[in-house]
């Protein structure tokens, strides 16, 4: 194998970290974020990545109900926050 | 373009913008940590702020503390035949008896079991009960001209090589440590009170003293040996003792290895397992880790999961290591999934560490006037003897017990500066998390399971 789990995935993180902070800029653009609702997309953001980090790291060490468990207790609140942040951006316009 | 296109688009401007500030930090990083990665630097820096060196012992010790008789330990008690009850229940341990049905105690398990301890039986008869002066273990000094053959290795070398500095000779022998496979080096002063006063032979029921030993000690060195987690998962069953047996064979190689290149560079050594001193607390010393509720040394990369042995040296012009502290004990105090996982009730759970012990039962195997949890000792060799196995649950529980992975590192770190609130919601994410789980079926199939695993290579 030319790269291990644990690279790939973070090899991934970054490509997914600079799609991100592009739409973090684009959004930003197009709707002016104030800090509250720019801090709850933030904060949404951060949580996903570290969802998708938590999950696939722990599939790689071989505990599923781990990565499982990540989903819920980290994924569940990233797709609340970004949901409700960008609601919130757009509700504006 | 319009100005409404300037708003919603990200121009390639805008993309030169973000790359160029990209590259600028990226060569910015690059430059000031030429060999280091960004996470190492991070993890680094992050440890600085979690593991804390400490200048003394850092467990309270009685002034009235006297060091232990090895013939008080259960396994001299059991195996010497000072106590004939206890006696009678080690020779039914490891009684050839297996159950197809039950993961972990099939055939194979069986065989997996002996596989892994055959080298220590072999090499070091009788150190796992802590016999003394033994195989590899062994306490002569055989001088060139004593040794066997021209094939035996292992003999005081007459010139001594001299160290330029202790630095070097600390770094010289750990490095040597590792290339024997050790995973935890530490080097720290030979303490009169962490040796057995008087050493006991199980296999025979003979005390010898201190001065039979063949030198003044001045150094220990301390090595840890990782115990695989996947095999510890297993906890309690032949499988389990996979791990163990796999440790123990592994001390007696690196300890023997470690001893004959001391002995090469012309300083006495004597290689060590359970023999001679008590591990946890020169492992505490040599900075390797702290004490946990269940009586193991919690290491900060494999927590309870690695085997500890020794080498006793002459060697003093080295530099030793400080213990450390990164919040085992305070975590410990809340955590108790070590109390809660053992199936004999051994470990106790009063929250506080005691300077003697709290389980009412016999105490003779333990030694009071250090703070510390004290096990009940018998009844946990007892539930070996019951169980055929080594046990391990208070190994494979403790939420120290994980893979080498970077969230675990994280938690570990975040746990440590947070008080004990936190601590408690830790050990119950642990348990939701589905870590630490002892008697796990799946664990022993997961073991033998061929699924993703490639053995040639490619």
């Amino acid at each position: 194998m030319i790269f291990s789990g644990s690279e790939l995935l973070f090899f991934i993180l970054g490509f997914l970290s600079c799609l991100i902070m592009i739409g973090f800029i684009r959004l930003n653009k197009e709707n002016r974020l104030n800090w509250k609702t720019g801090s709850i997309v933030g904060l949404g953001a951060f949580l996903l990545m570290f969802c998708i980090a938590w999950s696939v790291s722990s599939v790689l060490e071989g505990e599923p109900r781990a990565a499982s468990m990540g989903m819920v207790v980290f994924g569940m609140p990233a797709l609340i926050l970004m949901t409700l942040g960008l609601r919130l951006a757009l509700k504006k316009n | 373009m319009s100005n409404k296109d300037e708003k919603t688009n990200l121009g390639r401007r805008d993309f030169l913008k973000i790359g160029s500030a990209g590259a600028v930090l990226g060569v910015a990083g690059i430059t000031t940590m030429p060999q280091k990665a960004a996470g190492e630097v991070l993890d680094k820096e992050t440890k600085k702020a979690v593991i804390k060196a400490m200048d003394g012992f850092p467990v309270k010790v009685a002034p009235e503390y006297k060091p232990f008789r090895q013939r008080n330990t259960v396994f001299s008690r059991a195996v010497g035949g000072i106590d004939p009850e206890l006696g009678a229940k080690a020779r039914t341990f490891e009684r050839f008896e297996t159950d197809e049905s039950r993961p972990g105690f099939s055939r194979i398990d069986w065989a997996l079991h002996h596989g892994s301890w055959a080298v220590e039986h072999a090499a070091t008869p009788g150190s796992k009960f802590g016999v003394p002066n033994t195989g590899w273990y062994s306490w002569q000094q055989n001088t060139h001209e004593q040794r066997a053959n021209f094939l035996d290795l292992n003999y005081l070398n007459d010139e001594r090589h001299e160290f330029a500095s202790k630095k070097e000779a600390s770094a010289i022998i750990k490095r040597a440590a590792r290339h024997f496979k050790a995973d935890l080096v530490g080097i720290t002063p030979r303490n009169k009170m962490w040796d057995y006063e008087k050493h006991f032979v199980a296999l025979n029921g003979q005390e010898i003293g201190w001065d039979q030993f063949p030198f003044e000690p001045k150094s220990v060195i301390v090595i840890g040996v990782e115990m695989d987690y996947e095999t510890m998962a297993t906890a309690p069953s032949y499988t389990v003792e996979g791990a163990i047996g796999e440790g123990y064979s592994q001390m007696a190689i690196t300890a023997f290895q470690l001893s004959v290149f001391l002995k090469n560079l012309g300083y006495k050594a004597v290689a060590a397992g359970n023999d001679l001193g008590m591990s946890v607390p020169y492992g505490i010393a040599a900075g390797l880790g702290e004490g946990g509720r269940n009586g193991l040394l919690i290491n900060y990369k494999y927590g309870p999961r690695f085997r500890i042995a020794k080498v006793y040296t002459d060697i003093d012009f080295v530099e030793y290591d400080k213990p450390v502290t990164f919040g085992v004990r305070e975590f410990c105090k809340r955590c108790q999934r070590c109390a809660d996982a053992c199936p004999s009730k051994s470990i106790p759970k009063n929250v506080e560490p005691t300077m003697k012990p709290t389980h009412g039962g016999e105490s003779w195997f333990n030694n009071p006037g250090v703070e510390k949890w004290y096990i009940n000792a018998k009844t946990c060799f007892e539930y070996w003897c019951e169980g055929n196995n080594s046990c391990a649950s208070c190994i494979t529980s403790c939420p120290y017990n994980k893979p080498d992975f970077w969230h675990h590192k994280l938690v570990d770190k975040v746990s440590a500066l947070m008080p004990g609130p936190v601590h408690s919601f830790m050990r119950e994410m642990d348990i939701v998390f589905g870590y630490g789980d002892t008697f796990d079926k799946k664990a022993v199939k997961k073991f033998w399971d061929d699924k993703n695993r490639e053995y040639n290579g490619y």
